[in-house]
């Protein structure tokens, strides 16, 4: 199996590299130190494996695993025992290793790909994917979202969201009780937003119809943000809203 | 108080002393830089990215069979995310510890 190996830090790449080496058919064909190196590499090429590195400070693992086109096999390995349960709704991460790597914990995530691999059934219905798996998107929808904030996955409930703001390459998040930056784009946040409840009126803003306190020409008011409404995006919020 | 060692090395690589003193040469060679961002970091009240650090840097310390000091840098990694540097000279005593241990191989 061609395996990549990416993590930021050269000592665990070493050891990663070095346990790979015990497994006869393990082949490190690359090892990065950035995890946005490694999608331009797959961009190009197809691997069997990946480890992975959750906390990276560019671009970190989970961010990698919701960029990443193919479904390839994920083992994580990390430093933080609390990316555990995020990162198996995630349904191509098959393995989650803690450091310092332990041979035979190795071993057996290795053997579960090897497994998984060999069994095309196994394989489509466990690697079917790079989005968070159905059931775990279900349970989570209705009332909240997680984000990614300095390696925490912070709980937000949609209905204390009340605008949404896009910065280059970041989202500010605007709740009643505080502000959240994360690394995302509108388009991903507002895929996971309840479309009854959200709107985008601009180009940089999705707001909650709910919060809404007034309307002039083209912005809204809410709480005390002034927030501008694209001439496109006008007429679709006139309908949403329940007018006299 | 613990010592550094290389039990946990050995264990890996089945007592391959050119593998433990290639982790040990790594370590010669990061833990000097990351260390010096780290101070810079600290320097100009950038506790966020020195808590980045401190996240890269613990990792050698359990390598070396620091768990107390792994410990200790997991507890300071919190503590500057929150802005607070009470373990910063415990941290750097263990910085010094394992540069000074893996120094003595090379």
């Amino acid at each position: 199996m061609e395996c990549i190996i990416i993590d930021d830090e050269l000592t665990a790449r070493v050891i990663t590299a070095r346990l790979c080496a015990q497994e006869s058919d393990l082949d490190v064909v690359e090892q990065f130190n950035d995890a946005i190196d490694a999608i331009k590499y797959l961009n190009n090429k197809s691997v069997d494996l990946i480890f992975l590195d959750i906390h990276m400070p560019t671009f970190n693992g989970i961010d990698f695993v919701q960029t990443l086109k193919f479904k390839t096999p994920i083992i994580c390995i990390t430093s933080d025992r609390d990316f555990a349960v995020d990162a198996f709704q995630y349904d191509n991460i098959v393995g989650y290793l803690l450091k310092p790597l332990d041979r035979n914990k190795f071993a057996k995530a290795v053997e579960k790909v090897r497994q998984l691999t060999n069994s095309p059934t196994a394989a489509s219905e466990q690697i079917s994917s790079s989005e968070p798996s159905a059931s775990a998107s279900n349970t989570t929808h209705d009332t909240h979202l997680y984000v990614n904030i300095d390696r925490r996955l912070v709980k937000i409930e949609f209905d204390t969201i009340y605008v949404i703001e896009a910065k280059g390459d970041y989202i500010l998040i605007k709740t009643e009780e505080k502000n959240y930056t994360v690394h995302s784009t509108l388009k991903k946040i507002e895929d996971k937003l309840p479309k009854d409840r959200f709107l985008k009126v601009h180009r940089s803003y999705i707001i909650h119809l709910l919060k809404i306190v007034d309307i002039e020409d083209n912005s809204v008011l809410i709480k005390r943000d002034v927030i501008p409404v694209s001439r496109t995006n006008k007429p679709i919020l006139m309908q949403r809203l329940n007018l006299l | 108080m613990e010592e550094p060692n290389l039990e946990y090395l050995y264990q890996l690589s089945d007592n391959d002393m050119e593998f433990v003193h290639q982790i040990l040469a790594v370590i010669n060679e990061e833990l000097p830089i990351e260390l010096a961002q780290y101070q810079e970091m600290i320097t100009t009240g950038q506790y966020h990215e020195a808590a980045q650090l401190v996240h890269k840097i613990k990792h050698k310390f359990i390598i070396v069979g620091l768990k107390s000091s792994y410990k200790s840098a997991h507890a300071h990694e919190d503590l500057l995310r929150d802005n607070n540097v009470t373990l910063h000279d415990e941290f750097i005593e263990n910085v010094t510890r394992v540069s000074n241990f893996s120094l003595d191989y090379k």
